[in-house]
């Protein structure tokens, strides 16, 4: 594949875009470098799909800059569109063509479909090629998308909450496969979710949205090592919230809290400590704490 | 007793004959119940009904024969279950195909017209007025229903459609010849196609082959995009966007148009019918000139729906292709170019039928005129051409309503038609030329000025590449010259000229604005 010079397969810098007045994105900034796997997750309305428009080129940038593979997607859609793998979050394929139609027609944008690939990735999802599109369940339809979307060995695959239809096995089985596969030849994927759990076992990277505001970018090992979840008992309940500036987030009644700190867990051992707290357990923080630590409980039970 | 062998000919002759004339043997007693049921009530003066004796005469006869003609096409496989085509068993059979074929098709069909000419005569003696047409339309319904089943193996829905227009067209051409007793020259007609079109399709059938030509529906395919499934691997992104746009709005300009035309007819008819005794103050039978439009009319309806489906970008992976949007606009404008292509000409075949079917005094004219050598073919085609290439105009414009660009230009256009027109008719009777060409010059103005600022940003967004103008330019420039050719063969008449220019205007406008609607839609 060709790399852009700064190795970054994805660049967005200060982009913005509003609807009215209410801001989807808001001044976001990110890089995805070349083979990484990156995942993007928010809430309803936290300015996913709104930012994987502006990798598309269907969205143009009001303010800030978004270049994909080298390219401008709006200037230049056929160039970025020809080497991107596409999976839409609402599969809007065309309901009244047939698995093989729907292949045949797709095959003819991308000089590099390998049709012997698509073949095997078509057996391997189960799909029966004379059956129409409308046909398929929501599941089916997502893999016809897939299928699409890698049979031709994008070098950058951008998925739009790829699991969703998905049933628990078809996740694990055949999206997180094909997900290390693709990562594994060295090409990279973007892809949204809001299946914490899901995006914790396959990014190397992560970005959070949340009301359109980026609040955290980072390869997932940065996230653990500097994200941890304390379980802390105080001898006495404090009335309130207890005093920790440390604390991302903290949970808790009476006497036994659990907080998430972020940036040095020492520094934050001797703040509870000095707090009177004592230390009943410490571990890395999940990314679904520390998504509810930075975004809160609202933008999760929204899902 | 040692009996004798049969010949294997006779053989299947005599099981087709028991097995037809079963089947009108029973339809026979169906129509004896029938019948006799109605004559005794009549006798008796126990029914109510107006005339008992006439609904025996013909309502029993066309009733039987319709249960023998359903029961003649199908039958039961050695399962016992409803099966529609030529016998397995039959094509196994060692007989040469055309004795097995006309012997099944001839004992067939000879038992069914024994039994219709039986209801014929049924019919006289009941003292009903006889109309031999009934019985030959349910005739040439049976044969082309038989000629269906039999060799459908080898033919598509798509042809089924051919065949019946080239019907509707044999019909239409035998009473436009008013020829004394044009339905039986059509049963004549039918009966000898339907029996090679058997014998062809039996025979290859037992080859295990297939028509040597391309079937008509690959064919109709080929050309049309509307309904096929891509056989081959597309050359490009451009031909996979065509064909996918055909298959997405193409259609529905044929089937929203027909749709119409059957609403149109209906309501026409069934006017018609209301009107039957003069008991309604409105009087449709002044309209019948209206039945010659009824398929235009729908065109024009279907034309903006259709156009609409196929510039809609919310459905469908449009935007996620990796191709140009001049590319797509093109794929657009390609399929509803060809599907108008193919739903003008059959608008026009229907509105000649209608207007035949109609005896319309216009129509009545006409063939007067043709009759008495007053008008030749080329004068009769013109006749009809004319209103097809006003269609035309007007349902390509109509297509791109939903651009908002395209939609102003064309009531600029439509606007220039009927000053071009009208006022060039009124001031041709005052020899007002002059006021004429002033009058039309100010919204030709108009819509040249739009086009062409619509071109020059289409030009400047790089949405259409220079030749693209040239092009638009090209198509210009020959519609004026063919206008002008046109007005100098004849006397000539300046509203020829504004109406030509719209007219090129019209069909160039789509190449700009769609382009333009779509970078819209692509980049918002």
């Amino acid at each position: 594949m060709s790399a852009t010079e700064s190795g970054n397969v994805i660049a967005v810098e200060s982009l913005t875009r509003k609807f009215g007045r209410k801001a989807a994105l808001d001044n976001v900034s990110l890089a995805v470098p070349e083979g990484c796997v990156y995942g993007l997750v928010g809430g309803n309305g936290a300015g996913k799909t709104t930012l994987v428009k502006h990798l598309l080129g269907t969205f143009k940038a009001q303010t800030g800059s978004v270049r994909v593979l080298g390219e401008d997607p709006v200037r230049s859609p056929v160039e970025v569109l020809s080497r991107v793998g596409y999976l839409s979050e609402d599969r809007d394929l065309p309901g009244w063509m047939r698995v093989r139609d729907w292949l045949r027609y797709s095959e003819a944008f991308y000089p590099a479909w390998d049709a012997e690939y698509a073949e095997r990735l078509r057996e391997r999802f189960g799909l029966d090629p004379d059956t129409r599109i409308k046909r398929l369940s929501r599941g089916e339809t997502a893999k016809a998308g897939l299928l699409a979307a890698l049979a031709f060995r994008p070098p950058l695959l951008l998925l739009d909450e790829p699991s969703s239809g998905l049933d628990p096995s078809a996740r694990r089985n055949i999206l997180e496969a094909i997900i290390r596969t693709v990562a594994g030849e060295g090409r990279t994927v973007f892809f949204s979710s809001h299946l914490l759990e899901e995006v914790e076992r396959v990014a190397d990277r992560v970005a959070m949205l949340h009301q359109g505001r980026l609040v955290f970018e980072g390869t997932m090992e940065d996230l653990h090592a500097t994200h941890h979840r304390w379980m802390l008992r105080f001898p006495q309940a404090p009335a309130g919230h207890p005093n920790l500036p440390g604390a991302l987030h903290l949970e808790g009644d009476g006497q036994d809290w659990t907080a998430v700190s972020e940036g040095d867990a020492e520094r934050f051992r001797t703040e509870a400590l000095a707090a009177g707290a004592e230390i009943t357990g410490h571990s890395g923080a999940s990314l679904e704490e520390v998504f509810l630590a930075r975004v809160g409980h609202a933008a999760v039970l929204e899902d | 007793m040692p009996h004798r062998k049969w010949n294997k000919y006779w053989a299947l002759a005599w099981e087709q004959l028991l097995v037809t004339g079963s089947v009108c043997a029973a339809a026979f007693g169906v129509n004896a119940a029938f019948a006799g049921v109605a004559g005794l009530s009549y006798a008796s003066g126990g029914t109510s009904l107006g005339d008992a004796r006439a609904m025996a005469g013909s309502g029993a006869v066309l009733l039987s024969m319709l249960i023998a003609i359903i029961a003649s096409v199908a039958r039961q496989n050695a399962a016992g279950e409803l099966s529609l085509d030529f016998d397995p068993r039959l094509r196994r059979m060692p007989v040469y195909t055309l004795p097995l074929v006309s012997l099944v098709f001839f004992v067939r069909t000879g038992c069914l017209f024994l039994f219709a000419a039986v209801g014929a005569a049924q019919w006289y003696w009941f003292g009903s007025d006889f109309d031999p047409a009934a019985l030959y339309f349910l005739l040439i319904a049976y044969l082309v229903l038989q000629t269906i089943v039999w060799t459908r193996s080898g033919l598509t829905g798509i042809e089924y459609l051919v065949g019946g227009s080239v019907l509707a067209v044999a019909l239409g051409t035998l009473y436009g010849l008013q020829l004394p007793d044009a339905t039986f020259a059509l049963l004549v007609l039918v009966y000898a196609a339907a029996f090679l079109v058997s014998l062809a399709g039996i025979a290859l059938i037992r080859r295990d082959a297939r028509w040597p030509l391309p079937r008509p529906g690959e064919i109709f395919d080929a050309i049309t995009g509307l309904n096929a499934s891509p056989r081959h691997p597309f050359r490009n992104g451009l031909a996979a966007q065509v064909w996918y746009e055909g298959r997405r709005a193409g259609w529905l300009l044929l089937f929203t148009s027909a749709t119409f035309t059957v609403i149109g007819f209906v309501i026409l008819r069934s006017g018609d019918y209301l009107n039957y005794d003069d008991r309604y103050p409105w009087n449709y039978s002044r309209y019948l000139w209206l039945y010659p439009w009824v398929p235009y009319i729908a065109l024009l309806l279907a034309a903006p729906i259709a156009g609409a489906v196929a510039l809609s970008t919310g459905a469908g992976p449009t935007f996620m292709r990796p191709l140009e949007t001049r590319h797509l606009a093109l794929a657009k404008l390609v399929a509803l170019f060809r599907a108008l292509a193919i739903a003008l000409p059959l608008a026009a075949v229907v509105s000649a039928l209608a207007s035949a079917l109609s005896d319309t005094a216009l129509w009545d004219i006409m063939m007067d005129a043709w009759n008495h050598g007053e008008i030749d073919l080329a004068g009769l085609l013109a006749w009809r051409a004319g209103p097809m290439l006003l269609m035309a105009v007007a349902a390509w414009a109509l297509m791109f309503a939903r651009s908002l660009e395209s939609l102003a230009i064309a009531i600029l256009s439509a606007a220039c038609f009927v000053i071009g027109l009208v006022l060039a008719d009124l001031n041709f009777m005052n020899d007002e030329y002059l006021g004429n060409i002033a009058v039309a010059s100010v919204p030709m103005a108009v819509i040249i000025v739009v086009t062409g600022a619509r071109y020059r940003k289409a030009l400047r967004s790089g949405v259409l590449p220079g030749r693209a103008f040239d092009i638009a330019a090209a198509i210009c420039a020959l519609s004026a010259i063919l206008v002008l050719l046109y007005a100098g063969s004849v006397q000539f008449d300046a509203n020829f000229l504004w109406v030509g220019l719209a007219c090129g205007c019209l069909l160039v406008l789509p190449g700009a604005s769609v382009s333009l609607h779509l970078q819209r839609q692509r980049h918002r």
